[in-house]
């Protein structure tokens, strides 16, 4: 009997992990659609602008693997999964027996029905994983004018990567702006601008209505708008959604993604799900919610990983964190950010350097910090995330978090005494929590 | 900036090397006196010489070396008469109108006997002893020893006993202790160390007069605790608290005049200690006023005595002036279980000047002429005889021992210990070494760990040192050398100073 | 695992921890060449605070779960067997996450590499035989080289 890991990513490698760390014997099998060991995704937009190498971008070595005792299945993908015989189905036909499952299959990427006639075309690929990555590179040398559909993360850095490779970039974005789950449209403002220093044309609040094609490769995209751009290539960038297609017919609860309680266990006994498939408890919205976010997938997994193991861990919830930045502008942004739409008694503080292209901004909600951007201006900015997790008042360190140097000094003196010489480091686990609030 | 017309010269140059300077600013940050200052415009790091008083924290802080002070130059034409520092003096007083103050001893070019005399060693007919192979007593026991010993003899079980009752001694591992320095005129971190290091060394330090600060009452076992004449903190459970009490009529720094803290230093923690209202200046008169006569010490020696049960020895401080002799003897008939007397090289953290360079005798004539007049008298043994006031090395000590003291206070020399570097601007209060000083961002400079090791250090060197002269000597005991001058000879010291050393010159 | 901890109550502020975690890091590992002779100038993993009286230094915690392990996408942050979270510039493609995702601001822009996002993070100075330099420098004990139970 074997721990079984469906999914590839980092949930999945901080699952092995955290297992390792209490049971050195079982066997971990991990299930992997994709023929590649664990790498991973977002790496891909760096290798095409020739940052990374390709031997440089899996997790760990092949000595992890050897050492702790995980067999890797590439390139089979599970269709079905028995909870009550506890087994899992393969493409091939194979079955694998479990003794706890993690499900971290992650995301697909979302196309719209209007655009699913055109994927089969030469010159047209999502940019989410290896393949993907190859595709473009094979394509490289021949094209010029690329249209990139979706102007969010996997935009940005998708147009970022083409730059560095001299392409001419076109960006068609529904909303009006760029990395708008992310960012404010102040912040925006400076993403904007180093797009247009660049010679990118970036048509906002448009999208693609059509494409021309011609001897099965596209020549042509027409915009809402009624633009009609010339392009040697289309890159669909527009989003992922949880990749759950192979528990139909289970009785795992699931909403958008899998529902998962504080031990990352599903409805089910011995089934548990982690990173961009799991809908779980999101520490700012109060609520369960999906997240693709890196980070919550390493945790998740790694929680997963020890309640798997027989030993208890107690996920303190996920917190929306990301850090992107394209060429000289940077961006990193906490929590909820789009503030129009959640809530309404929302107090907004900023700071604003247009001459530096500084900007910062905090969203407050009855005095606890539940949001933050800061454009440009990242040093030490982690130390923020104590003020959303341990729900700290605003008010006293209001100045703080608006200043460029934050730092344990504003803190009080016991606080961070005992935080700048903890043994152990910051937890995950709710125990990190009640020492602390 | 200042712009003040002043004559007062330069007394140190700050010289750094450019091209080692990596614009750190960590002497900028760290000179209390303001030396240093960052010149944006020019990315370079200057100093201002007026500012520099010598005591060295940038030198050592600077983590690349880069920084080296160097003594002015006398700026006038060469005057045997009117020396650079006796213009200097003159200046500061024409534009202040005031007492020059000083801390630290007198740096005055008087005659340091020490230097010139020698001790003896054993060869051939009286072999040396190898300390580390046969033993060496270095111990010593300060207080009041019996004119005779009466011994007893068990009826039963034939083992003898002492009936004399004898007075309260206290034992020293080495007969070397810390000097009275009060918290006030240095940090409670100072006290802290040098307490801690006379606790781990079996050793003793003095409380001096600023009372004793409820941290350090965990170390009473090693305490002196000083009855001086402000009597601050002086209350019974602080005379309780010590191993011995000592009633200090003067010190060596400034024989004859009171003391003076002023009020900016007495803080809260000080004025709890002193049992004083915080903010008023702490004021030493010169005399006691209750002790007008030796009647009136008697009956204060007495006092305390009661007051402590007999328990505790009772020492008393004197500076070695003129008839140092006569007052010793005087003090010895007055009941005090040891006479302490400071020389002329004695510190202070703050001192007129004009007294501290002229007033007292060194210490070295002053042990010679108490010990022969208390033998004379036949009294030597009724009180031990302590000496203070510019010690610097276990030679310095065993000389001292050979001259007829029973033990030495250091006071300069543990200083020192804790990163003192004898600049003498103690009165000031801002010492960037974190020992004289009151300013909290300058005492946490001074980490009791560290310093406690380092004075720790000092007396277990010292204490192998002396074991090692003792042992050249060819003697085993440091009783053996107590007064012993035989064992000494002068080099370069002429009469009458030959004889009142009671020493011979060196080749007789 | 012996790491350092920090004592607020006795940094005097000088700086000297900064300075030598900047030299020990250098190729040269000399001052003078280290500051203004080396093609990248370190920056410090150390960073002292300083408020009026109040000062100290911190770094890396080395946690038990580390927040930057998990929010690498390359790799290029590890946990080795002795415990130490450790850093591989040849993987880092220099997206950031890490200095988003470390509670404890350990994690600073390499900011005079000009060519190539990097981060520097303590090491404990791994490679070197007394130990960490910070520890060795600091003239008053503020930073100490122990094991501490948790």
């Amino acid at each position: 009997m074997s721990y079984v890991i469906i999914g590839n990513g980092p949930a999945a490698i901080a699952a092995c992990e955290s297992i390792r760390t209490t049971d050195k014997e079982k066997q971990i099998i991990i299930i992997s659609k994709e023929d590649k060991y664990a790498y991973g995704r977002p790496l891909i937009t760096y290798q095409i602008a020739g940052i990374v190498e390709k031997e440089n971008m899996f997790l760990r070595k092949k000595e992890f693997y050897e050492k702790n005792n995980i067999k890797v299945l590439l390139g089979k993908e599970a269709t079905g999964i028995d909870p009550k015989n506890k087994i899992v189905k393969l493409d091939d036909g194979a079955q694998i027996n479990y003794e706890k499952l993690l499900i971290a299959s992650g995301g697909t990427p979302f196309i719209p029905p209007v655009y699913k006639e055109y994927m089969d075309k030469e010159n047209i690929t999502t940019f989410i994983k290896w393949e993907d990555m190859e595709k473009l590179e094979k394509m490289l040398p021949e094209i010029n004018n690329v249209l990139i559909v979706g102007g969010g993360l996997i935009g940005i850095k998708a147009a970022e990567a083409l730059v560095m490779k001299n392409k001419k970039v076109f960006i068609a974005e529904l909303s009006k702006r760029v990395l708008s789950t992310v960012i404010d449209n102040k912040g925006a403002y400076y993403f904007h601008k180093e797009l247009e220093k660049n010679n990118i044309f970036l048509f906002l609040e448009n999208t693609v209505k059509s494409f021309k094609v011609k001897k099965n490769r596209i020549e042509k995209a027409v915009l809402q708008s009624g633009e009609v751009l010339d392009i040697d290539a289309v890159i669909m960038a527009i989003g992922v959604k949880p990749e759950i297609s192979f528990i139909k017919g289970t009785n795992i609860n699931t909403n958008v993604g899998i529902l998962v309680d504080d031990s990352m266990k599903t409805s089910v006994d011995d089934i548990y799900a982690a990173g961009d498939v799991a809908e779980s408890y999101d520490l700012v919205y109060g609520s369960k919610r999906i997240g693709p976010i890196w980070v919550s997938a390493s945790e998740q997994g790694r929680i997963a990983g020890y309640n798997m193991a027989g030993k208890k861990a107690s996920y303190r919830g996920r917190l929306i964190m990301n850090s992107i930045s394209f060429l000289k502008t940077s961006l990193i942004s906490y929590g909820i950010i789009n503030t129009d739409i959640e809530y309404e008694k929302i107090n907004v503080f900023e700071y604003e350097r247009p001459d530096l292209n500084i900007y910062r901004r905090l969203n407050v909600v009855d005095n606890r910090l539940i949001g933050a951007i800061f454009v440009n201006s990242i040093y030490r900015k982690g130390i923020i995330t104590r003020f959303i997790i341990e729900k700290l008042p605003f008010d006293k360190y209001k100045d703080i978090l608006l200043s460029p140097n934050i730092g344990f000094i504003e803190f009080e003196k016991e606080y961070r005494n005992r935080e700048i010489n903890s043994v152990k480091g910051y937890s995950k686990t709710k125990t990190n929590l009640e020492n602390t609030v | 900036m200042k712009f003040t017309f002043s004559l007062k010269p330069e007394n140190f140059i700050i010289e750094r090397d450019d091209e080692r300077c990596i614009r750190c600013g960590a002497c900028v940050q760290q000179c209390a006196y303001n030396a240093h200052y960052f010149l944006e415009e020019k990315n370079k790091v200057l100093g201002i010489n007026h500012n520099c008083v010598g005591d060295g924290r940038c030198v050592a802080i600077c983590p690349t070396n880069a920084i080296r002070i160097r003594q002015a130059e006398n700026p006038y034409r060469p005057n045997h008469n009117w020396s650079k520092e006796k213009m200097m003096d003159l200046y500061e007083q024409a534009e202040n109108g005031t007492v020059l103050l000083v801390g630290m001893g007198a740096p005055t070019p008087h005659p340091v006997y020490w230097d010139k005399i020698i001790l003896n060693a054993s060869q051939v007919t009286n072999p040396s002893i190898d300390p580390l192979r046969e033993p060496m007593e270095v111990k010593t026991y300060i207080g009041s020893k019996p004119d005779k010993i009466e011994v007893v003899f068990d009826n039963k079980t034939k083992k003898p006993d002492i009936k004399t009752k004898i007075s309260p001694q206290l034992e020293l591992e080495v007969p070397v202790m810390f000097a009275a320095m009060s918290f006030g005129a240095i940090s409670l971190n100072a006290c802290k160390s040098l307490a801690k290091a006379a606790s781990e060394m079996g050793t003793f330090w003095n409380t001096g007069e600023g009372g004793l600060h409820r941290d350090l009452y965990q170390y009473g076992k090693n305490t002196i605790v000083q009855v001086a004449s402000g009597r601050f903190g002086v209350h019974l459970d602080y005379l309780n608290a010590g191993a011995a009490v000592e009633i200090k009529i003067g010190q060596g720094a400034k024989p004859g005049i009171g003391g003076h803290l002023p009020g900016e230093k007495v803080n809260h923690e000080i004025s709890v200690t002193r049992a004083m209202p915080e903010g008023a200046d702490a004021i030493s008169p010169a005399p006691h006023h209750d002790i007008y006569s030796i009647e009136d010490l008697r009956q204060l020696i007495y006092s305390i005595k009661e007051a402590t049960d007999y328990e505790k020895p009772v020492f008393v401080k004197i500076s070695a002036v003129h008839n140092v002799a006569a007052i010793a003897s005087g003090i010895v008939r007055a009941g005090a279980d040891a006479v302490v007397i400071d020389g002329i090289r004695g510190g202070t953290g703050a001192a007129p000047k004009i007294i501290r360079d002229n007033v007292g005798i060194p210490i070295e004539l002053a042990i010679a002429v108490v010990d022969e007049r208390l033998r004379k008298e036949g009294i030597r043994n009724q009180a031990s005889l302590i000496a203070a006031g510019g010690f610097r090395n276990s030679s310095d000590v065993i000389k001292a021992i050979a001259l007829g003291a029973d033990a030495v206070y250091i006071g300069t020399a543990a200083l020192m210990t804790l990163g003192c570097h004898v600049c003498g601007m103690c009165y000031k209060g801002i010492c960037n070494w974190g020992i004289a000083t009151q300013r909290e961002d300058l005492t946490k400079r001074l980490n009791p760990e560290i310093g406690a090791e380092r004075a720790k250090n000092l007396l277990k060197a010292w204490k192998h040192e002396i074991q090692e002269m003792l042992g050249a000597m060819g003697i085993n005991s440091i009783e053996s050398l107590r007064g012993n001058r035989l064992n000494l000879r002068a080099v370069d010291i002429h009469e009458p100073y030959l004889s009142i050393l009671g020493i011979k010159p060196a080749g007789a | 695992m012996k790491k350092l901890y920090f004592r607020e109550e006795w940094c005097v502020g000088c700086g000297r921890c900064e300075v030598v975690c900047a030299i020990e890091h250098s190729e040269s590992k000399h001052p003078i060449i280290a500051y203004f002779h080396e093609k990248i100038r370190q920056t410090p993993r150390i960073v002292v605070e300083r408020k009026g009286n109040i000062s100290f230094a911190n770094t890396c915690r080395h946690c038990e779960e580390p927040d930057c392990v998990n929010a690498c996408i390359a790799g290029a942050l590890y946990k080795d067997e002795s415990g130490k979270v450790l850093y591989d510039p040849n993987k880092c493609v220099g997206c950031y996450s890490c200095i988003m995702a470390c509670p404890y601001g350990a994690i600073m822009k390499d900011i005079n590499r000009k060519e190539r996002k990097q981060i520097v993070k303590c090491d404990l100075c791994n490679t070197r035989k007394e130990g960490p330099a910070c520890a060795e420098a600091c003239p008053n004990r503020a930073i100490i080289f122990e094991e501490k139970e948790g």
